[in-house]
């Protein structure tokens, strides 16, 4: 005898994890709730790389999977969520994203570009040749403020944390490195959605 | 002589002895300072810790030399060229003037600086502090740009008026250090109300601007850009997922503990000013804050 599948259980099932999203982000629905819901993963990720600002190691496979959500949600993916006067509640944007439709999109662009290099610095190149010891030592030894410059902390020159010093500068590689590391273009991803929220978030 | 007449003399009379009280207000006199040789690199860093290089450097723009527009209800305020241009900025000042501006709000023509410039805060800046950041703007390029005038209104663009301002809201800030606590809450403290000037934006401020007179940060809801400034207490932080390493890393990047992201003043403040600081001074910081009413 053949077993009938009730329907009911599937459409309760969709009916409850509709209902979890929308009250997840306020009640919000439409193109307002789908945003939403993409930056809530824009912040899943931003939460998951945040060891490597503080210099600590992050699975590469999880940098990957981040970069790859961070260009899904970003660029055109994310500007297509915000047709002009897109404004119901309870939405957080503000109405200078049409007025300065350019400076967004171009906010939006530099996050997805950001994604793709963080994509390509994912799984750091095998160094050409080992620091020499000395290096090493010499290179453990300089603190934070010995880090820092006049010229850097006033903004005359970029400021460099231990990772970004050039191997080349130091003699421990031949040439230039092929990708910026992890963490300073995670410093760029939040000052990018740092720009953007300051200028198009209530 | 009519009575209209009568009134009309009375009230000049009144104005003009206004004027005159107001232009002989007393302001603090300058103090007297202890000799340093100033280290222009320390100097850049209380530059970044206390602001400085954040509200009077336009994006693109040569450090300190002009901010742009901080919005208030009183009008938009200018921070001024403060580099070592001679015309434009302040060159041609002496040691005593630059920190009787920076530490007691007052120029070096006796005029008193708006509030918008948070000096009360600065008092409690040393006269290490100082002769440091003397010597970082002095160590700058100068910028020939010319400082802006401020956009404020009657009656609040009565430079003198401020002087019975500050007789009735000022709140210079003093540090005394609490033997009883440790090193690292110490510095916190220092940190919190003088340089970082936190209270600036996370206590609630009054019609006139003023702060109020117990040392609080328990936020400012209707800021005078319009925005919200959270409380900084130790249950307040808590309860919105703030450990101290996660204060630590949001000072850093700009990150809150649900992976949101600052925007409004807070982001400028992170990005031109507490991700320079150095990682010791920003677990003082925490420290202090998460501290704050949790006795």
């Amino acid at each position: 005898m053949m077993k009938t599948i009730s329907p009911w259980p599937l459409a309760f099932g969709i009916a409850l994890t509709s209902v979890v999203a929308v009250v997840g982000h306020g009640g919000a629905t439409g193109v307002v709730g789908e945003r939403m819901m993409g930056m809530m993963m824009l912040g899943e990720q931003v939460q998951l790389l945040a060891p490597v600002a503080s210099g600590e190691p992050v699975e590469p496979k999880v940098i990957q999977t981040a970069a790859d959500m961070i260009s899904m949600h970003s660029g055109s993916a994310m500007t297509n969520l915000f047709p002009e006067g897109s404004l119901d509640a309870p939405t957080e944007a503000r109405p200078e994203i049409w007025a300065r439709w350019q400076e967004f999109s171009g906010l939006a662009q530099r996050l997805s570009d950001l994604g793709d290099e963080l994509g390509s610095a994912a799984v750091p190149p095998a160094p050409a040749a080992p620091p020499s010891p000395v290096q090493a030592l010499v290179s453990t030894q300089r603190s934070e403020w010995e880090r820092m410059s006049f010229a850097s902390l006033m903004g005359l020159a970029p400021v460099r944390s231990e990772a970004e010093v050039d191997p080349t500068e130091t003699g421990a590689i031949a040439g230039p490195p092929a990708t910026r590391p992890v963490a300073e273009i995670y410093g760029d991803i939040t000052r990018t959605c740092a720009s953007c929220h300051a200028a198009f978030r209530q | 002589m009519s009575r209209i007449a009568n009134v009309m003399v009375a009230a000049l009379a009144m104005a003009s002895v206004g004027v005159i009280a107001l232009e002989l207000w007393p302001l603090p006199a300058a103090a007297v300072l202890t000799e340093h040789v100033g280290d222009a690199k320390r100097g850049a860093y209380l530059a970044r810790l206390s602001g400085c290089i954040t509200c009077h450097t336009k994006q693109g723009e040569l450090p300190l030399s002009g901010g742009p527009a901080l919005v208030s209800r009183f009008g938009s305020f200018y921070a001024p060229n403060i580099t070592a241009d001679a015309e434009a900025g302040i060159g041609n000042w002496s040691f005593e003037q630059f920190v009787r501006a920076v530490r007691q709000g007052v120029s070096p023509e006796g005029e008193p600086y708006y509030p918008a410039f948070p000096y009360e805060f600065y008092a409690a800046l040393t006269d290490r502090d100082l002769a440091d950041l003397w010597a970082a703007v002095r160590e700058s390029p100068a910028s020939n740009t010319p400082s802006r005038d401020h956009e404020v209104g009657f009656p609040f663009n009565v430079r003198s008026g401020l002087k019975v301002w500050r007789t009735f809201f000022e709140r210079p800030v003093s540090y005394t250090p609490d033997p009883e606590r440790t090193l690292e809450w110490n510095r916190g403290q220092y940190l919190v109300w003088g340089p970082a000037h936190c209270a600036a934006c996370h206590a609630p401020r009054n019609a006139l601007g003023g702060l109020p007179s117990a040392r609080t940060l328990s936020g400012d809801p209707q800021m005078q850009d319009g925005g919200i400034a959270p409380p900084l207490t130790a249950r307040e932080l808590t309860a919105r997922g703030y450990t101290k390493a996660a204060l630590v890393h949001a000072l850093k990047t700009g990150v809150t503990p649900d992976g949101d992201v600052f925007g409004g003043s807070m982001a400028e403040v992170v990005h031109g000013s507490t991700e320079f600081l150095l990682t010791t001074h920003l677990e003082d910081i925490a420290a202090y804050l998460l501290d704050i009413g949790a006795r």
